[in-house]
C-alpha cells in the first residue's frame, strides 16, 4: 500500500498528546499556525488603535478646554484617520490570520482523516465488528471536527483572549502603575467566583447533571424506538408518564444547578464590569497630591484607564474555558491515535505460493477478547471438496469460516492453504486466493457494472455480463432503465435483498477464486428469489474448494465432509450418511430440522 | 423570526418576556458604571473648566457610592436574570419534548415506518439541546447587546442628538452587512454541506464496505475515491470561510469606524460652538466600548442560523398530522376484514391497486406474491398504519377510519421480524401484552410461546433485565418473548409475517410452536414467502405489483396451470430439492 504518511512516521516515534500532539499532526502546515497566531497579536494591537487615538483626543481636549481655538484640528483629524486606518488593518489582519488558521485547520481534519482512511485498509478484517465501526465513525466524525473547530477558531480566540488583556494591562502600568493596581484587583476576585463553582459539590452536581441528562437521552431513544410497540399494546399513557418523569428530572436537576450556581456566576458577571469601582479610589486618593500643572494629564489618564479596564475582564473570563476545551481535544486525539496505533496484519517478509487449494486446519486455538472461541481444531478440506459446518448458534461456525480469510490470526496452531501457512502469504494474494461471500450484501453507490466488476478490475464488459448471467441476474438488469448503467446505492435505484444479493454473487463470480467460503443463509435471505439465488450459487461453487456455513441440513446431503461444530470443538465429522448412524449431536439437529420442515401454518387446533 | 420563537416556545412566547425583561434591565445596569464614569469626568474637569473652582472629592466618594449600589444591584439582577434565563430554557424545552412526545404517540404507525428512529432521536435530543443553547445564550445576548446601546442612545440624546445619531449609525450598517454574510454563507453552505455529506457518505461506504474493500484487494481506488471526496470538502469549507469572512470583518470595521466618525464629526462640532467639551468627552468614551456587545453578536450571527436550522426540523415534525380520528366513533360487530376496491400510493408509487378481499372471521387468509408486490402493505392497511387513497377497509363491517384508533389497534396482534424490547425485565417486556397481567398469567404465556425454559436458565430468571432493543438476547429468544407478549394480549386478529419462523435457523422449530399456539382460533393473515407453509390456509391472495391476480385454496390455485401461484410453487419446491455436492454444478436443472 502507500508508503506511510508523515502523520504515521511521527506516531510511531513516541506519543504526544494535546497542542504538541496537534502542531505534530499539522506537521508543514503549522508555520501557518504560528504565522497567524503572530498576526492575530497584530491584530489586537491594531485593535487598540481606537483606545490610543481617544486618549490621545482626549488629551488634547483637555490641554486647550479653556480655549477651543487652540485644539490642533489636523491633529485630530489624523488620529480621526489613523482610527480608520487601525481598525482597517486590525480587519485585514484578523481575516488572514483566520483564514490561515482556517486553512491549517481543514488541511489537518484532512491529514487526520486520509490517515485513518488508510490505516483502516491496512487493520485485520476482524477489527471491523459493528462496535469498532460506531467507534471509528464518532472519531470520524465528531473529534476530528472538534479539532476542526479547535485549530480553526479557539486557538485565534485564546491567543487574542490572553494579549488583549496583557497588553491593556502593560500600556496601563507604563502610564501609572499605582491606578494600574486599582484594575488588577477584580481579576483575581472573578477567578475566586469561577472556582467556586468548581468545588466539590459543584462537580458532584455536575456528575449528577450528566447522569439525569443520560437518563433522558435513554428514555428518549426507548420512546421513539419502541413507540410502534407501545401504540399497537395501547399503552401511551404510561409510556409518556415515564418519558415526561425523565424529562421533567432533568430539567429540574439543571434548574437546582442553576439556582446553586447563580451566586457565583452573578458574581462573576459583576466583577467584569466593576473596574472602575476600584480605580476611582485610587484615583481620588491620589488626586490630592497631584501638583496643579500635571492635573490636567492626571485626569486624561484616569479617563484612560477608567475606560480601557472595562475591557480586560471579560477576554480573561473566555480564557477561562481553555482548560475544558484542551481536555477535550486531548481525548480527541488520543482516540485517533488510539485507531492509528491498532496492529495491522504484517505482511510476511518472504511471501509464500499456493501450490493447490487445500485448507488445513493444524490445532488451531483463537479467543476473541479472551473469550475462547476455538480450541484445538484441526481438519483438512482437499482442493475441489465441499466441507459444511453445522452446528448450534455460537459455537464456532463464522469464526472457522472468517478465519481462512484470515479476519483475524490464529492465537495458536495454523490455517495452511497448499501446505503454506497463510501468514506467510502477502494479503493481496490470500484475498485473490479466497472468495468470501457475504450474508450481509455490500454495494457501492456506483453503477451496477462496476459494483459486479470490483471482483475483478480487468474484466470486459462481456465478462461482466457472463458473470451476471451466471448470477440470474442479467434479466433483471436488463430491465433497468439505465441497463448496466443504473446507479445504485443510497440515492440510486433501490434493489430489493435477493437482489442485491445476486449482484454480489456475480461479484464472486467474475473474481473466480479458487477456494470460495460462505454462508448458506444468503441462499435464502429472499425466500421470494430463493431458487434463482440458488443457482447462482451453484455457479460460484463450480470446481472450487468450499467451506460452507449451513443451516438447512437437508441442502448439504451430499457434501463431501461435515464437521459438526459445537463449543469451539469439531465435535464430530464424516458424511451425512455416518454421522446419521453414529446417532449423536448431528443426528439430533436433523430430527429437529426435519420437524421445522414439515411446519405448516394452521390456526385450527392441533391434534 | 417571530415565527422561530413560536416554534421554539411551543407557541408560548410570553414565556420569554421575563427574561427579556431582566435582559434590559441587566444592560442598564451594566451601563451605570459608564454614566458614573461620564459624572466623574464632568467632576474632575471642573477645575480646568472653571479656574479657580476647586474639585469636589465628597461629591466622587458619592459617585463611588453610586456605582457601587448599581454593582450591588446588578449582582441581585444577574443572579436573577441568570435563573430566569436558564428556568425559562430549560422550561421552555423540556416541554417543547414533552409536547413532541405527545405529538409522536399521535401519529400513526406509517410515520414510524417511514422514519429513520434514529433522526427522530436526534431531533429530541440534540435540536432541543440546540434550542436551549439559543434561548439561554445567542438570543439573550442578542438582546442585551441591543439593549445596551439602546440605553445609551437614550442617555445620550438629550445631551446632543445630531452626535448621538452619529454614535448609533453603524449599527444598522453592521447589521446590513450580517446579513449579507448570512446570505453568502447560505448560498456557499449548501455546496459545502453537499460536500460534507458525499464525504460522510464516502467514509461510511468505505467502513462499512472494509470487508468487501479487503477481500476484492480494492483497498488503493476506494480509498482514492475517499480521499477526493476528503479533498473537496477541504477546498469548498476554505472558499465558504474565504467568501464569508470578509462580510464579517466589513461589519466589525464598521462598528469600529463609528469611533472615527464621533471623533471626527465631534470636533466639527466643537469648532462650530454647538457642542461641549465635555459632551463630546462622553459620545468618544462610549463611542469606544458601546460596540463590544454588538461584535460579538456578529460573530455568533453565523450560530443563529445553525440554530434555525434544527427549529425548522421541529416545526417539520410538528406539521406531520396524525390520522384523523372519528368524533362519533364505532365498535366493530365481528372480526371478518374486507377490502373494498382499495388504491394506495405511497411516496408517489401505486402501491395497491384496487384491491378487493373479504376474509371470514376465524378463517386465515396467506398473501403471496414476488417481494415488492404489496403484501406488507395489506397487513398495515388493516391496522390503519396509513389511510388509503381510495376504497375502504372494513373490520367486522366498520371502516377502519370510523373507530377509535386505539380501539382498532386492541383487536390486533403483529408478530413481524423487527422486535423491540424495553431496558427493563423479561416479566415488564411480556407484560407490555397486557399491564395488569399477573405474574402466572405471563408465565403461562411464556410457556405456550416457548421461552420459559430460556428465561428460567438466567440467574435472575423473569427479573432479567434485557438491553435496550434487547441486545442481550438472540434474535429467536426476542421473537419469542414478542409472540408471548401477543399471546398475552389476545387479541381476536393476528397480521403474522412467516419470515419470522424461519429467521433463525437454530431456533426455528420453537419459534414455529410458539406462532402455532398464538394463531388458534383467531382471524390470522400471513404473509408467507415460503409456499409450503401456507398450503392449509383458507384463501390464498396472491398478489403481483399491487394488483390481486389470484385468489383461491392451495389446490384450486396450483390447479390452474398458467397461474402465477402454481409458477411460485414450482419454483420453490425446485429450490427445497437443492443440495450442495462435490460437484455442485450437476445440481442446477
Amino acid at each position: 500500500m502507500a508508503e506511510l504518511s508523515l502523520y504515521e512516521q511521527q506516531i510511531r516515534k513516541k506519543r504526544k498528546t494535546g497542542i504538541p500532539r496537534l502542531f505534530e499532526i499539522a506537521g508543514a502546515k503549522s508555520i501557518l499556525l504560528v504565522v497567524a497566531g503572530l498576526l492575530a497579536a497584530i491584530a489586537v494591537v491594531a485593535q487598540i488603535t481606537p483606545f490610543v487615538t481617544v486618549f490621545l483626543v482626549v488629551q488634547e481636549l483637555i490641554a486647550n478646554i479653556g480655549n477651543i481655538q487652540g485644539i490642533d484640528v489636523a491633529y485630530v483629524w489624523r488620529l480621526g484617520w489613523l482610527t480608520l486606518a487601525g481598525v482597517g488593518v486590525y480587519g485585514v489582519v484578523f481575516y488572514v490570520a483566520n483564514m490561515m488558521s482556517h486553512v491549517a485547520a481543514f488541511s489537518i481534519l484532512y491529514e487526520i482523516r486520509v490517515a485513518l482512511a488508510g490505516k483502516l485498509a491496512r487493520l485485520p478484517m476482524g477489527y471491523f465488528t459493528r462496535n469498532a465501526s460506531g467507534r471509528i465513525k464518532k472519531v470520524l466524525s465528531e473529534d476530528v471536527e472538534r479539532i476542526e473547530t479547535f485549530v480553526a477558531h479557539h486557538i485565534l480566540d485564546m491567543l487574542q483572549a490572553a494579549v488583549l488583556p496583557i497588553a491593556s494591562l502593560a500600556t496601563l502600568f507604563v502610564i501609572d502603575w499605582r491606578l494600574a493596581i486599582g484594575a488588577l484587583i477584580p481579576i483575581p476576585l472573578a477567578l475566586l467566583a469561577q472556582y467556586s463553582m468548581l468545588n466539590a459539590s459543584g462537580v458532584e452536581l455536575y456528575r449528577q447533571w450528566q447522569e439525569k441528562l443520560a437518563a433522558m437521552n435513554g428514555t428518549i431513544v426507548e420512546y421513539v424506538r419502541g413507540m410502534p410497540v407501545v401504540k399497537i399494546f395501547n399503552q401511551t399513557v404510561s409510556a409518556f408518564k415515564r418519558f415526561a418523569a425523565d424529562v421533567y428530572a432533568y430539567r429540574d436537576l439543571t434548574l437546582h444547578w442553576i439556582k446553586v450556581s447563580a451566586t457565583p456566576f452573578g458574581g462573576l458577571l459583576t466583577l467584569l464590569s466593576s473596574s472602575a469601582l476600584f480605580i476611582l479610589p485610587v484615583a481620588i486618593f491620589l488626586v490630592r497630591n497631584v501638583p496643579a500643572s500635571g492635573y490636567g494629564a492626571f485626569v486624561a489618564s484616569v479617563f484612560l484607564f477608567l475606560f480601557i479596564s472595562m475591557g480586560i475582564a471579560v477576554p480573561l473570563y473566555k480564557l477561562m474555558t481553555l482548560s475544558t476545551m484542551l481536555i477535550q481535544i486531548t481525548t480527541g486525539l488520543t482516540s485517533i491515535d488510539d485507531i492509528l496505533q491498532e496492529p495491522e496484519i504484517p505482511d510476511p517478509p518472504q511471501a509464500g505460493s499456493v501450490s493447490d487449494y487445500t485448507i488445513e486446519f493444524q490445532d488451531v486455538d483463537f479467543a476473541y477478547n479472551q473469550t475462547k472461541v476455538l480450541s484445538g481444531v484441526s481438519f483438512s478440506a482437499g482442493q475441489g471438496t465441499v466441507t459444511a459446518l453445522v452446528g448450534p448458534s455460537g459455537g464456532g461456525k463464522s469464526t472457522i469460516a472468517n478465519l481462512i480469510g484470515r479476519f483475524w490470526d490464529v492465537q495458536s496452531g495454523r490455517i495452511c492453504i497448499g501446505g503454506t501457512d497463510i501468514r506467510d502469504l502477502a494479503v493481496a494474494t490470500l484475498n485473490d486466493t479466497v472468495s468470501t461471500v457475504f450474508q450481509d450484501v455490500f454495494l457501492f453507490f456506483d453503477t451496477i457494472e462496476e459494483n459486479i466488476r470490483m471482483g475483478n478490475s480487468e474484466a470486459s464488459f462481456e465478462q461482466v455480463v457472463t458473470a451476471a448471467k451466471a448470477a440470474q441476474i442479467h434479466d433483471f438488469i436488463e430491465t433497468l432503465p439505465e441497463g448496466y448503467q443504473t446507479l445504485i446505492g443510497e440515492g440510486g435505484t433501490y434493489l430489493s435483498g435477493g437482489e442485491q444479493q445476486r449482484v454480489s454473487i456475480a461479484r464472486a463470480i467474475l473474481k473466480d477464486a479458487p477456494i470460495v467460503v460462505l454462508d448458506e443463509a444468503t441462499a435464502y435471505a429472499d425466500p421470494e428469489n430463493e431458487a434463482r439465488i440458488q443457482e447462482a450459487l451453484s455457479e460460484v461453487l463450480k470446481n472450487k474448494t468450499v467451506v460452507i456455513i449451513a443451516h438447512r441440513l437437508y441442502t448439504i446431503t451430499d457434501v463431501d465432509q461435515i464437521l459438526v461444530i459445537n463449543r469451539g470443538r469439531v465435535q464430530e465429522s464424516g458424511t451425512h450418511r455416518a454421522l446419521l448412524a453414529a446417532d449423536g449431536l448431528y443426528k439430533r439437529l436433523w430430527d429437529v430440522h426435519a420437524a421445522a420442515r414439515s411446519w405448516n401454518i394452521d390456526t385450527e387446533a392441533r391434534g | 423570526m417571530s415565527g422561530l420563537l413560536r416554534t421554539v416556545t411551543s407557541d408560548n412566547v410570553g414565556a420569554l418576556r421575563k427574561p427579556i425583561l431582566f435582559s434590559i434591565v441587566q444592560s442598564a445596569l451594566q451601563g451605570q458604571p459608564y454614566f458614573v464614569i461620564l459624572m466623574v469626568m464632568l467632576e474632575l474637569l471642573t477645575p480646568l473648566l472653571t479656574p479657580g473652582a476647586a474639585l469636589n472629592v465628597t461629591r466622587l466618594w458619592w459617585y463611588v457610592g453610586w456605582m457601587a449600589i448599581a454593582l450591588l444591584l446588578l449582582f441581585v439582577v444577574s443572579r436573577k436574570k441568570y435563573a430566569a434565563e436558564a428556568g425559562t430554557s430549560y422550561t421552555v424545552s423540556a416541554e417543547g419534548r414533552l409536547s413532541l412526545g405527545d405529538h409522536l404517540r399521535s401519529l400513526s404507525m406509517g410515520f414510524f415506518k417511514g422514519r429513520d428512529p434514529g433522526d427522530i432521536t436526534a431531533l429530541m435530543l440534540q435540536d432541543y439541546t440546540n434550542v436551549e443553547m439559543l434561548l439561554s445564550h445567542i438570543l439573550l445576548d442578542a438582546i442585551s447587546a441591543l439593549a445596551l446601546p439602546a440605553v445609551f442612545l437614550a442617555f445620550l440624546i438629550p445631551y446632543d442628538w445630531r452626535m448621538a445619531l452619529v454614535t448609533v449609525a453603524p449599527v444598522p450598517l453592521a447589521l446590513g452587512t450580517a446579513v449579507l454574510a448570512r446570505t453568502i454563507v447560505f448560498r456557499i453552505g449548501k455546496r459545502q454541506i453537499r460536500s460534507k455529506n458525499d464525504a460522510t457518505s464516502r467514509m461510511l461506504e468505505y467502513l462499512d464496505g472494509m470487508q468487501n474493500i479487503k477481500s476484492y484487494n480494492l483497498q488503493g481506488e476506494k480509498f482514492s475515491r475517499l480521499k477526493r471526496a476528503f479533498a473537496k470538502l477541504k477546498s469548498d469549507s476554505i472558499l465558504l470561510e474565504g467568501l464569508a469572512g470578509p462580510s464579517i470583518v466589513a461589519g466589525i470595521w464598521c462598528l469600529n469606524a463609528g469611533i472615527a466618525a464621533i471623533m471626527l464629526t465631534g470636533i466639527s462640532f466643537v469648532l462650530q460652538g454647538t457642542l461641549s467639551i465635555p459632551h463630546f468627552l462622553f459620545f468618544l468614551i462610549i463611542g469606544t466600548r458601546m460596540y463590544d456587545p454588538l461584535v460579538k453578536v456578529l460573530t455568533n450571527f453565523a450560530e443563529l442560523s445553525y440554530f434555525s436550522i434544527s427549529v425548522g426540523r421541529i416545526r417539520d415534525i410538528f406539521a406531520t398530522k396524525s390520522l384523523p380520528e372519528p368524533t362519533d366513533a364505532q365498535a366493530p360487530a365481528h372480526h371478518d376484514i374486507e377490502f373494498d376496491n382499495v388504491s394506495f400510493r405511497y411516496h408517489d408509487t401505486d402501491v395497491l391497486k384496487q384491491v378487493s378481499f373479504h376474509l371470514p372471521e376465524n378463517t386465515m387468509t396467506a398473501l403471496v406474491g414476488p417481494s415488492g408486490s404489496g403484501k406488507s402493505t395489506i397487513t398495515r392497511l388493516v391496522a390503519r398504519f396509513w389511510d388509503v387513497n381510495e376504497g375502504t377497509v372494513l373490520v367486522g363491517g366498520t371502516p377502519v377510519g370510523q373507530m377509535k384508533n386505539d380501539d382498532l389497534l386492541a383487536k390486533i396482534s403483529m408478530v413481524f421480524q423487527d422486535v423491540y424490547l424495553f431496558n427493563d425485565s423479561i416479566l415488564a417486556n411480556i407484560k407490555v401484552g397486557k399491564t395488569d397481567a399477573s405474574t402466572e398469567e405471563v408465565i403461562a404465556a411464556a410457556k405456550k410461546a416457548r421461552c420459559h425454559e430460556f428465561i428460567e436458565a438466567f440467574d435472575d430468571g423473569y427479573d432479567t433485565i434485557v438491553g435496550e432493543g434487547g441486545a442481550t438476547l438472540s434474535g429467536g429468544e426476542k421473537q419469542r418473548i414478542s409472540i408471548a407478549r401477543a399471546i398475552l394480549k389476545d387479541a381476536p386478529i393476528v397480521l403474522l409475517d412467516e419470515a419470522t419462523a424461519s429467521l433463525d435457523p437454530e431456533n426455528e422449530l420453537y419459534i414455529q410452536e410458539a406462532i402455532s399456539e398464538l394463531i388458534q382460533g383467531r382471524t390470522l393473515i400471513v404473509i408467507a414467502h415460503r409456499l409450503s407453509t401456507v398450503t392449509k390456509a383458507d384463501q390464498i391472495l396472491v398478489l403481483d405489483d399491487g394488483v390481486l391476480v389470484e385468489n383461491g385454496t392451495h389446490e384450486q390455485l396450483l390447479s390452474r396451470d398458467a397461474g402465477l401461484y402454481r409458477r411460485m410453487w414450482q419454483e420453490q419446491e425446485r429450490a427445497h430439492t437443492w443440495k450442495l455436492g462435490t460437484n455442485a454444478a450437476s445440481n442446477v436443472p
